[in-house]
């Protein structure tokens, strides 16, 4: 499957903006964790800003960036795919624990914001959006199947997706196992025609057999950071092949050629 | 779609009971499977579930057990029911394990574990030792249990996008079966009572008091369900009188994070796209299956999406939640394999606790099993997010 990457989203401490991380990306500057900036989704009308969660607002910031050089119309017109492994887990942990009470009361907007879909949600409710929109996992399985998913979505009829790939540290309410995980969000564009504006160009196959994900440094165990070697390669505009996990028996090969 | 999609084996538990031939047997005789109060679940709410039946008891192999929790043990449930698993490793040695998709949908995995978990902890100070997050709560914890318990090894992830979950796997699972990734691919999906969603819904006023009363004027909310339902799909075969997935839409409301589009707007364009790519015009559906949960605002918001998309002749229609309650991110698995019926079956499927037709609802129930020539059925399935999905099946010689 050929696709084209037309815009690129990052957002981590330390690499926040695909622009503003390019140095660090090439390897002229060091990378150094610095936490990111507020942010506040002023897309979305006050009362809906107001709910939303860190989780949410991660996942909101990476679509908002990648899309920034698109018309408000084509920001409407394209079907959005989220991919989570978690979920907010925070929400969970904060609903599970208010389960505990004898005449639980779990908060209505703790409740809205649960669904795995609720940045997709507030994310199609703010740019007017009547496309389709997704929210998957994959677990450790997570960049492979989710550029499956995307790179799927893409045919005669549907020229264009955004694809949103973000996790979070999961809070230690509902899992004592803590590995290090620092926050970490990326966005891509993905069209099924080369265009004025790619950056890039995606082949992926799946082959049987066993692989794992490509070393990554940064953001620890985060599993959408197992994209950042990718984006290097991008960015260094080289081209270069990985192997991301489908299953345990089956690997995606990821050709990228930077345009 | 480039080609239309074969289903070629199913399963379905829910509280109506255990696989295909049980739920037709309760769809004609009108048995509801939602009874008042939980009783393997420490409940903290007196309403209407449909719960199924047994579900502490069942064990699973040893190579399974970190994945033990109540969504997994419905899950291996349905998965021997119906001669399921069976069929499935069959394909496999025809095609390869890595040749089999896995697309399930959930709306809370395994939270159960998490809740069961923490209460545990209050009393204790600890947190026990036989809690995996990772192979229970995690919200691809299914898919990977299905993977491992079939064994099967193509690509495999979790929409959970509320109550459209498991239709939209269909979607996917036709696109990845129309690029040519995978032979087939196992969609369904699996959602278990849990407090969390309880008093979630309950916390929205959005539960009912009585048994749930989908279109009725006095409808005043949900009964949660729980249901497990599994469906192989594979690109079907010219000239062979099956059931197939002929359509499918998605689209999002873009309206309110947990309150429907007032007219229905996303939800007929859903519909709309389904039609379209299977090449049919609405007055070809022979019965729908609405999303029809009982809140007062889906059912109106539904009403005037069917009544736009239908606005020559409304088909059969009802709303099946009134057997199962509403099973969230199982609801579009249910349906899918209640559309199978009503096409094997040939009967448009009965609405129940229909007193007064509400008559703002430009929709007119089915309320008794229907005997009727059905080709093509939808199914409608919309969930928190503004999220729409419908899917048509149709039988017969689609060459």
């Amino acid at each position: 499957m050929i696709a084209y990457i037309e815009s690129i989203g990052l957002q981590a401490p330390g690499l926040e903006g695909w622009q503003n991380s390019l140095p660090i990306l090439q390897g002229q500057t060091p990378y150094e964790s610095l936490p990111l900036s507020k942010y506040s989704p002023q897309f979305l009308p006050a009362n809906e800003r107001r709910r939303t969660t860190p989780t949410i607002k991660l996942a909101l910031r990476t679509a908002q960036e990648t899309v920034q050089n698109y018309s408000t119309e084509d920001i409407a017109s394209m079907p959005t795919l989220f991919c989570c492994v978690d979920g907010d887990t925070e929400v969970s942990a904060k609903m599970t624990h208010a389960t505990l009470q004898d005449d639980p009361m779990i908060s209505p907007i703790h409740f809205h914001n649960s669904v795995h879909n609720a940045p997709a949600g507030y994310w199609m409710i703010g740019q007017g959006n009547q496309q389709a929109a997704s929210a998957i996992s994959a677990g450790q399985y997570q960049i492979g199947n989710s550029l499956v998913e995307a790179m799927t979505q893409l045919d005669e009829t549907h020229s264009k997706v955004l694809l949103v790939v973000y996790d979070l540290p999961i809070d230690p309410i509902i899992e004592s196992f803590q590995p290090d995980i620092q926050s970490f969000g990326f966005g891509l564009i993905l069209t099924v025609q080369k265009t004025e504006k790619s950056i890039a160009q995606l082949n992926l196959s799946l082959n049987p057999g066993r692989a794992s994900s490509p070393q990554n440094n940064w953001c620890g165990d985060n599993i959408a950071a197992q994209f950042l070697p990718a984006l290097k390669t991008i960015a260094r505009q080289q081209n270069d092949t990985f192997e991301y996990p489908i299953s345990e028996a089956l690997y995606a090969t990821l050709s990228i050629s930077t345009l | 779609m480039r080609f239309p999609i074969q289903i070629t084996a199913s399963t379905l538990i829910s509280s109506m009971g255990s696989g295909i031939q049980a739920h037709a047997d309760a769809l004609k005789a009108k048995q509801t499977g939602l009874k008042k109060s939980a009783s393997s679940l420490p409940t903290k709410l007196d309403v209407f579930y449909g719960e199924v039946q047994g579900l502490p008891d069942i064990t699973l192999p040893a190579k399974l057990a970190p994945y033990l929790c109540r969504n997994h043990q419905l899950a291996w449930q349905a998965l021997q029911t119906d001669g399921f698993s069976e069929q499935v490793h069959r394909l496999s040695k025809h095609y390869g394990a890595h040749r089999i998709g896995i697309a399930l949908g959930t709306s809370t995995s395994g939270i159960l574990e998490t809740e069961k978990v923490l209460a545990e902890k209050e009393n204790s100070g600890i947190f026990s030792n036989s809690y995996h997050y990772e192979t229970t709560h995690r919200m691809n914890a299914l898919a990977d249990f299905c993977a491992e318990a079939l064994n099967v090894t193509g690509p495999r992830m979790i929409i959970s996008t509320a109550c459209s979950s498991s239709a939209k796997v269909f979607a996917s699972a036709s696109r990845w079966i129309d690029h040519g990734l995978v032979d087939a691919v196992i969609v369904g999906g699996v959602d278990t009572l849990c407090l969390t969603t309880i008093h979630g819904f309950n916390a929205l006023g959005l539960i009912s008091q009585e048994i749930v009363k989908p279109l009725d004027q006095a409808r005043d909310g949900i009964n949660i369900g729980e249901a497990g339902g599994f469906m192989l799909l594979e690109r079907a075969r010219p000239h062979q009188n099956n059931i197939q997935l002929t359509g499918f839409g998605e689209t999002s409301d873009a309206y309110h994070i947990s309150t429907p589009h007032p007219t229905g707007e996303g939800a007929q364009k859903a519909m709309q796209q389904a039609l379209t790519m299977a090449g049919l015009t609405a007055d070809d559906i022979d019965y729908l299956n609405l999303h029809g949960t009982g809140t007062p605002s889906n059912d109106l918001a539904e009403s005037q999406a069917v009544g736009t998309v239908f606005a020559n002749q409304m088909p059969l229609l009802s709303s099946t939640k009134g057997f199962t309650g509403h099973t969230l991110g199982a609801a579009g698995i249910t349906e899918a394999v209640f559309c199978q019926i009503a096409l094997q079956e040939q009967m448009a499927l009965p609405n129940l606790n229909l007193k007064t037709l509400d008559e703002n609802l430009s929709l007119h129930p089915v309320q008794e099993p229907q005997p009727a020539n059905i080709q093509h059925c939808m199914s409608n399935s919309f969930g928190f997010g503004g999220n729409n999905a419908s899917l048509v099946f149709s039988i017969g010689n689609l060459s």
